[in-house]
């Protein structure tokens, strides 16, 4: 069974996932959860306290809780009285067969709980059993009709299907039988206080050696807690009494069959009890953090940003500087057209050969032929917005390889229109992405 | 066989000593087997040896590439052709960062599909993806996302150089794919960055693998020599193409430009289809234009019909999607005893109202397949709800006026109608007279005995709602699944008509009015709700259709 609070948790996910509307939207109190310092199980309880703002939530959970607490109590109750009434009409003889009560009163809990003992060791680990779990189902018990009771319900029930549960449908078991035991010795007490029984055995079967041997055996353990039971000589006097016995032997007999519901009865059956709800602790059902919802919940909670990002990156690497040599120059635009006209006055001066716009092969084999046979240094305009793709870049390593003064060159901007931020951060990217091409091949960039 | 030179297709039959081919260099790249002497070995001979040109490089490149014979390249790679039951084999080719893998998100309806970046050669591998008939799951259109062709005219220079001119197209591209320079990653024998043409490789093996090919093109860019160089290689694989114009937003100059070029190259159907701003005329314009280049337009005009039908489809969800949720809201009714203070009661209905407007944004983004919610703009920072419905600045913008003025009183402004049936009768009159009958007529006269005060959201507020429901659903169907993730739902910001006055609202949501078992707000059975309100959903979302 999980805790209260881990129930309110796992009763906001169950409804959170059905689009459930809250008192409180979870979003925000996720948000505001965000700065609190503490582990992030309390967070998600506190988290789900906080959706439940009005206490909705909880009212319905503890609802449901009382009622399976209410129920147990009532069938405790009720075991108790019929445990009461069944003794009191098996005593209603004076003269009481000795044996046949004290297998009715224990013979069929004997055999339950070894029952119980030996199933418990073969189903280790297994789930509970579905017929006990159905009895206390909260479906079966509950009724619920709108959204967040019917939630509540299974969430109940989900934790029926668990493990632990096993060790929690034993203890309720147990307890059921203790309830009974406890009615059958206060119906003893009450009757050996009121009424004077002669007890007496007999048998078909077995020799009478047997029998007094067993009932030796029987009252050892009553006698090691101080009960008086029957010595040798009083169990010979029992045998086929018919009428009244003697008031010492009668309590001998009295002291044995209180000692033996205590110690067979009573006792074994408070062990077992105290045993699972042990075990029921140790298996306690915890909140399944692993699953998506609260991965994604506390993840949101563990990452923040504590300094905003205020770096602006250095072009790395950097493309060499651009060295104008003294000789003959010729300009050439690489594919795009660019609106003015005299874009390379500032990086090559006048007295240069204007080549025009170098776009398809055609292009490239008269600027091909034209350096090979002029010795001049190539100055290449080439638009910002290009890419620097294999294509571009292995047109200008061909250049670069026949210029003989060298290849340099100058990126063209696009006159701003309308700066915007996204805009801005693409000529960015594309400027770095030509400082790092021309980089590696070692081509000059002229510095706008 | 007549002559050595004649060709021998199987790659079994030898004849590697009736062939000397001396003159033929260009078949020396087809060796059936290396001789141990490099003597190359003709295989393939179509004509007789008249080739002259290049003798001396080819013969080195002979040496270097492959010795696979032509039958075998072509087994390899087998020109397929549509059978029946089979999906349309559709390669998207185009220049690099043209936003291929843009077009194949909005085509897939896949946000997460490859991986888009403002640079060369973002996507490297060609991946395929396939487009289903969404009620019979039968394949319909496989399409190919490609590398992007970076250098198609050191392509176009090689392929000059070396392929021999008499050989058609087809057969000069198989005769790159065979050399080593198509070769990429391990299987390159040097090293040389210039001579790396496997990403054209891996676009041409797809294209000559393909039934059709869409060739994208970037409208902001102006027509270039390598443009027309690719368009060159493409129509070698001869295979029809269609060029796609992309990202054409006011770009109509570029594009008669591009239009015309494209004709010279007996192009003449183009289809302008932006990834972002999505129009689902435009991608049935492209379908279309697609079957027509085709024998047997069967499956695309399965394919068409089928996304049509899926379309309205959609729409028709969204729509009762948002009809459900104003019912829902509409029908929200809470009790007030008369003298109570409203303000804790009217706080929970305004939260419960911004939960459930944003529970049906998700629902309208998941239905079109958008699957992160920071597109929508629903502020939840800590500060406050920047667009919140309750705002009364909000309804000014959308050019809503309250009419319920007189009757809201103090409550005015914070979107609540307060049909306050308290104590005097002719005020409850006065109030039955403005809320037009809204209220059922057993719950007042029980409201004046017991003197409840009832709580509405009030019909200003309903007509903001719904104005913001629509605006949000036209945004997505203009939403192409290439917009990145965080950019905003643009139209969620512009204000638009609101579909009825305030003061007239429709019938059924005046009818939701007395029906407050039809709110799931309220903590009913949220199913049984939805189920009652269904009809009368499906009435307003006819109402609801722009």
């Amino acid at each position: 069974m999980l805790s209260k609070q881990d129930q309110l948790t796992e009763l906001v996910r169950e409804l959170e996932s059905q689009n459930h509307v809250f008192a409180a939207d979870p979003l925000l109190v996720t948000e505001k959860l965000q700065d609190e310092t503490a582990t992030p199980i309390q967070k998600l309880h506190r988290r789900a306290e906080r959706i439940d703002m009005n206490g909705q939530l909880a009212s319905t959970l503890g609802k449901i809780d009382g009622r399976i607490k209410g129920i147990i109590l009532v069938m405790s109750v009720v075991w108790c009285i019929s445990g009461f009434v069944g003794l009191f009409t098996l005593l209603q003889a004076n003269v009481v067969n000795f044996f046949y009560v004290l297998v009715c009163l224990l013979g069929f809990h004997t055999l339950m709980l070894v029952g119980w003992l030996v199933l418990t060791i073969v189903n280790q680990g297994k789930q509970s059993p579905s017929i006990i779990t159905s009895f206390i189902s909260p479906k079966a018990l509950i009724r619920g009709k709108d959204d967040v009771t019917q939630a509540a319900v299974a969430v109940y029930d989900r934790q029926l299907q668990h493990t632990g549960m096993r060790w929690y449908l034993s203890k309720f078991s147990h307890q059921l039988w203790l309830a009974t035991l406890t009615g059958m010795l206060l119906a003893i007490i009450f009757l050996l206080i009121v009424r004077q029984y002669s007890f007496s055995w007999e048998s078909t079967l077995l020799s009478d050696a047997t029998l007094m041997s067993l009932t030796h055996w029987l009252g050892w353990l009553p006698s090691m807690v101080g009960f008086s039971v029957p010595d040798a000589e009083a169990i010979a006097q029992s045998r086929l009494v018919q009428e009244a016995m003697p008031l010492s032997i009668a309590r001998q007999w009295a002291g044995l069959l209180i000692g033996s519901l205590l110690m067979y009865g009573i006792v074994p059956r408070a062990i077992a009890w105290a045993f699972c709800a042990l075990m029921f602790n140790r298996k306690q059902m915890r909140l399944d953090l692993k699953l998506p919802y609260y991965q994604k919940i506390i993840s949101f909670w563990q990452r923040k940003v504590v300094d905003a990002d205020d770096f602006v990156e250095r072009v790395q690497p950097v493309a060499p500087v651009a060295k104008v040599t003294p000789g003959h120059k010729l300009v050439a635009l690489l594919e795009y057209p660019y609106d003015d006209a005299a874009w390379y006055l500032a990086a090559a001066g006048e007295q240069v050969h204007n080549f025009g716009i170098l776009d398809d092969r055609d292009d490239m084999d008269r600027l091909i032929g034209y350096l090979e046979n002029n010795p001049v240094q190539v100055l290449l305009g080439i638009h910002a917005h290009a890419l620097p793709d294999r294509g571009t870049m292995r047109k200008l390593d061909k250049i670069a390889s026949h210029a003989k003064q060298g290849l340099i060159v100058q990126l063209l901007n696009e006159p701003m229109t309308a700066p915007s931020v996204a805009i801005n951060n693409s000529q960015t990217d594309r400027y770095q992405q030509w400082q790092t091409a021309l980089a590696e091949r070692q081509i000059g960039l002229v510095s706008a | 066989m007549s002559t050595p030179f004649k060709n021998t297709d199987s790659p079994t039959n030898t004849n590697a000593d009736q062939a000397k081919p001396q003159g033929l260099f260009a078949e020396k790249a087809f060796n059936l087997e290396k001789s141990a002497t490099n003597q190359p070995v003709a295989t393939r001979a179509v004509a007789d040896s008249e080739n002259t040109a290049n003798l001396d490089k080819t013969d080195a490149l002979a040496e270097a590439s492959s010795n696979k014979t032509m039958a075998e390249i072509l087994k390899e790679a087998p020109r397929t052709t549509l059978a029946m039951g089979e999906a349309l084999k559709l390669a998207v080719v185009g220049h690099t960062n043209t936003g291929k893998t843009s077009i194949l998100r909005t085509l897939l309806r896949d946000m997460y599909f490859g991986e888009v970046k403002n640079e060369a050669a973002t996507t490297r591998h060609v991946e395929r993806a396939l487009i289903s008939d969404s009620q019979t799951g039968e394949a319909l259109v496989a399409l190919y996302d490609t590398p992007g062709l970076e250098d198609a005219s050191g392509l176009m220079d090689w392929l000059e150089d070396n392929t021999a001119r008499r050989r058609d197209g087809i057969e000069r591209l198989q005769q790159f794919l065979a050399n080593d320079i198509a070769k990429g990653g391990d299987e390159r024998a040097s090293s040389s960055n210039f001579d790396d043409y496997s990403q054209e490789a891996k676009v041409i093996r797809q294209v000559l693998a393909s039934d059709m090919a869409v060739y994208v093109i970037d409208a902001r860019e102006p027509v270039l020599g390598k443009y027309k160089d690719e368009l060159a290689i493409l129509s070698w694989a001869a295979i029809p193409v269609m060029p796609v114009f992309n990202f054409t937003d006011s770009q109509d100059a570029n594009i008669s430009e591009w239009q015309t070029m494209l004709a010279r190259r007996n192009l003449h159907i183009s289809t302008r289809f932006d990834s972002v701003a999505f129009e689902f005329n435009d991608e049935m314009h492209l379908w279309q234009n697609l079957a027509t280049m085709l024998t047997h337009p069967e499956i695309l005009n399965q394919l068409i019909h089928r996304r049509k039908e899926d379309w309205e489809r959609l729409y028709d969800e969204a729509t009762i999607v948002i009809a459900d949720f104003l019912l829902n809201v509409a029908a929200f009714v809470r009790e007030i005893k008369e003298e109570d203070d409203p303000m804790p009661i009217l706080h929970e209905m305004q939260e419960a109202v911004r939960q459930t407007e944003r529970t049906m944004q998700g629902q309208l983004l998941n239905l079109y397949k958008f699957y992160d919610n920071a597109a929508v703009a629903t502020p939840l920072e800590l500060q406050e709800y920047q667009q919140d419905p309750f705002d009364p600045e909000l309804l000014k913008a959308y050019g809503i006026r309250t009419t319920s003025g007189a009757a809201a009183g103090a409550l005015l402004g914070l979107g609540i109608d307060a049909a306050a049936l308290g104590t005097t009768l002719g005020l409850g009159a006065a109030l039955g007279g403005i809320a037009g009958g809204l209220l059922s007529n057993t719950g007042s006269i029980a409201d004046k005995i017991t003197g409840v005060k009832r709580l509405y959201i009030d019909p200003a507020t309903l007509t903001l709602l719904a104005t913001r429901s629509q605006d949000l659903l036209t945004s997505l169907r203009h939403r192409g699944h290439a917009a990145t993730a965080d950019s905003p739902v643009a139209e969620l910001q512009e204000q638009s008509i609101a579909p009825w006055e305030p003061n007239k609202l429709p019938s059924e949501l005046k009818k939701a009015r007395g029906k407050p078992q039809w709110s799931s707000l309220t903590g009913n059975n949220s199913e049984q709700s939805r189920e009652l309100r269904l009809d009368a959903a499906w009435n307003l979302s006819r109402k609801l259709r722009r």
